[in-house]
């Protein structure tokens, strides 16, 4: 004969368990970005911002830290210069001069669909092909000192950042990224048909 | 007086004509070996999208924000967090009954606000990608649809696995055991 007893366990049990798993996670989680080379930091920083980060926590040549103001973050690497995250005031300005190569890192078929005026497109996933693509365009900016301006699709977006950092690990300096992106110019009612 | 052991008298898992169920050579019923290769399906889903996660927490974290829900002191926090719990609760799947019933509840829970959050996302015609395993895995297919359709039928899975075993008591697990009569 036996007697007849409720479930022994219970949601609540179960809850309480899964919380417990829960924090033996958010442990594993913490050592694992501990233990990782380049821990992922504690506050989000949009791709632009992160990319420029390490030049600006390193000193320059005279050993004094880069001063960032305002929205624009100057960057650089030494005395030269190689990126610099800059504000849609600053696009705008530097588009209407004029004198600035533009490149757009969207895929190829966002930048058909609109673009910032005299864009060129070279796209993170199409990287190799539109390199070649735009060598000498790229050289003769780079000889005539001309800066590089590029940007993708909003702030989140990190595809701007890797293009630029690819860049720089090919020798071009001067770069630019418009960190808010299409998102940002297209708000700002500057998108103008193609 | 009969009755189960496990104090469910009279209940259809403790009843005689239940042990005439079809069962495999190794004694597992039918059912059992089904809701067994779903735990499998699950956990496999969970490992694989923690595990790449894990590896570029970066890249997940550039998606968190494109979500645009999350506040931005909070978008690393859980780029490092979620990865790791779809890790820990996919192994737990795995593990004995206790852990196992435990993972399950934590994992519907979780697909649970995941369904949520990408259906809100997918009502407001959002083209995001959702960076559910990775960001390239040939998983993420039909974009925030087919995330959406894909939690659901993780959520279902998750949900009826949990209640079975709820229903089925402490030792009739998913994993096969019989349910044992006492008399």
């Amino acid at each position: 004969m036996t007697t007849n007893h409720p479930p022994r366990h219970s949601i609540l049990r179960d809850a309480a368990l899964a919380a417990l798993i829960g924090v033996v996670a958010f442990a594993v989680g913490v050592g694992t970005n501990f233990l990782r080379a380049k821990p992922l930091p504690w506050v989000y920083e949009p791709p632009a911002r992160a990319m420029v980060a390490p030049f600006q926590e390193s000193p320059t040549v005279d050993g004094l830290p880069q001063e960032i103001s305002g929205h624009s973050s100057p960057l650089h690497t030494g005395a030269t210069g190689e990126v610099r995250v800059i504000s849609l005031q600053e696009t705008r300005q530097m588009v209407e001069a004029g004198n600035v190569l533009i490149l757009d890192a969207r895929p190829a078929l966002f930048h058909q669909l609109g673009h910032i005026k005299r864009a060129k497109n070279l796209s993170k996933k199409n990287f190799h092909v539109d390199l070649e693509a735009l060598k000498s365009t790229l050289d003769t900016a780079r000889e005539k000192k001309h800066p590089i301006l590029l940007y993708c699709a909003d702030v989140h977006c990190p595809d701007a950042s890797t293009v630029a950092r690819w860049l720089v690990e090919r020798g071009y300096r001067n770069l630019l990224i418009f960190e808010g992106g299409w998102a940002e110019w297209e708000a700002a009612g500057l998108a103008s048909p193609i | 007086m009969g009755g189960c052991r496990f104090g469910f008298p009279n209940l259809t898992p403790c009843q005689p004509q239940m042990r005439k169920e079809k069962t495999t050579a190794s004694g597992m019923k039918r059912l059992d070996i089904f809701n067994m290769f779903c735990r499998m399906i699950l956990a496999g889903m969970f490992l694989y999208a923690g595990t790449v996660k894990l590896l570029d927490p970066a890249k997940f974290s550039h998606a968190l924000a494109a979500v645009g829900l999350i506040p931005a002191q909070a978008i690393n926090v859980l780029a490092i967090y979620l990865p790791a719990m779809e890790l820990v609760f996919g192994a737990c799947l795995l593990a004995a009954h206790g852990l196992r019933r435990a993972a399950l509840l934590g994992v519907t829970a979780l697909l649970m606000v995941f369904l949520a959050t990408l259906g809100l996302l997918w009502i407001e015609g959002r083209s995001l990608d959702c960076s559910c395993f990775g960001g390239n895995s040939i998983l993420e297919f039909g974009g925030l649809g087919g995330a959406v359709l894909r939690n659901c039928v993780l959520f279902a899975i998750g949900a009826y696995l949990y209640s079975y075993q709820r229903r089925s008591g402490t030792r009739h697990e998913v994993m096969g055991e019989m349910p044992r009569l006492r008399d």
